[in-house]
């Protein structure tokens, strides 16, 4: 694999786990440029955990600037264990960008560095700076309101 | 299928725009520095601090007396790389209200700069951007003789004073920097060639 394909693929990750926070191609997209160019001018690391935090840190400041909090840590309290009962999936594509634009960004992304990266909670936490208990926390609340939305979604369709 | 696979499968078909991703790749690994390259780095900021003191022992230069010329380098140096980059505009215009009315994620209202004449600079559109972190807005403007300048607004900072008034030439562009109406302005142009 030539050193260029290397690159697009990881920029690629970058540009997925951009959207998984802001659901949004355009948006994504900027954030990958700005953090690809702000690891070029430091001369790197180039690997997906350095992007992954870089792309983060930029997308938290925007919301910072808007006064939003995106990012608001769950309680541990209510900590319970993620069922392992699998979710069925939504009809099509539409539904699936109709549900994920449902989630916040703190909870999209989550279930992305999860079940499409196939992240252990403990690396998402290290990831996140979140507790463990939050992560799990919080793709468990994640996972509810998936169960809801896509319940909602078939008898809609039904 | 369950939701996970539909979930991989919904984000295996997102790509980023095939012409930006190839520039970005050819800017990053371009910039991509092996270990030797640090190395000779550090030597030459070494050498860089001894050349350093030998020119703050001369009378200064009245170009880089009192600013940042850090600050300021990094500022122009982004905003001419952005120059360069054929980025989609987020709204085409030549009007400055409509540009404040179409681009709501901006949290300063756009200004019109005295130091930059409506009659010779025409404003075709704008995008978001950044400047050192903060949304900014980037106004893409066509000179009365077909140059191409570009135009950064950004909320104005009390660490902006260190650049206020500077011009640095940079890969063959001026670009100014200075502060205007709560605002700070960057004008990027070509750097007029003598014929």
């Amino acid at each position: 694999m030539t050193d260029d394909q290397t690159m697009a693929d990881l920029l690629q990750r970058g540009f997925r786990y951009a959207l998984s926070l802001t659901h949004d191609d355009e948006q994504a997209q900027d954030l990958v440029q700005d953090a690809a160019l702000s690891i070029s001018r430091r001369g790197g690391p180039w690997n997906i955990q350095f992007l992954v935090t870089v792309i983060r840190n930029r997308f938290i400041d925007q919301y910072r600037r808007k006064k939003l909090v995106p990012f608001e840590y769950l309680e541990d309290v209510d900590y319970q264990t993620v069922e392992d009962e699998s979710l069925p999936a939504p009809t099509d594509h539409d539904a699936m960008e109709t549900i994920l634009g449902s989630l916040k960004p703190a909870e999209r992304e989550v279930l992305y560095l999860s079940a499409v990266e196939d992240y252990t909670t403990a690396e998402i936490a290290e990831m996140t700076g979140k507790p463990r208990g939050t992560v799990l926390s919080l793709l468990h609340r994640t996972k509810i309101k998936l169960r809801q939305s896509l319940s909602h979604e078939l008898q809609y369709r039904t | 299928m369950n939701f996970n696979t539909e979930l991989k499968r919904y984000y295996a078909q997102k790509r980023m725009d095939p012409e930006r991703l190839e520039r970005l790749v050819r800017t990053a690994t371009a910039r991509r520095t092996p270990m030797w390259m640090q190395v000779s780095r550090i030597a030459a900021i070494g050498l860089l601090l001894i050349a350093l003191g030998w020119v703050l022992n001369r009378p200064a230069s009245p170009t880089t007396d009192g600013f940042d010329m850090t600050l300021a380098s990094s500022i122009a140096k982004h905003v001419v790389f952005y120059h360069e980059e054929p980025m989609p505009l987020n709204v085409k215009t030549d009007n400055l209200a409509t540009i404040s009315m179409e681009m709501p994620r901006l949290n300063f209202v756009p200004v019109t700069s005295e130091q930059v004449d409506s009659s010779i600079y025409h404003i075709f559109g704008a995008r978001y951007c950044h400047i050192q972190g903060d949304l900014a807005l980037h106004m893409r403007m066509m000179r009365e003789d077909g140059q191409s300048v570009t135009l950064y607004q950004v909320p104005d900072k009390p660490q902006y004073d260190s650049v206020d008034g500077a011009t640095i030439e940079m890969n063959g562009y001026t670009v100014k920097i200075w502060r205007e109406n709560g605002v700070l302005m960057c004008l990027a142009e070509k750097i007029a060639i003598a014929v």
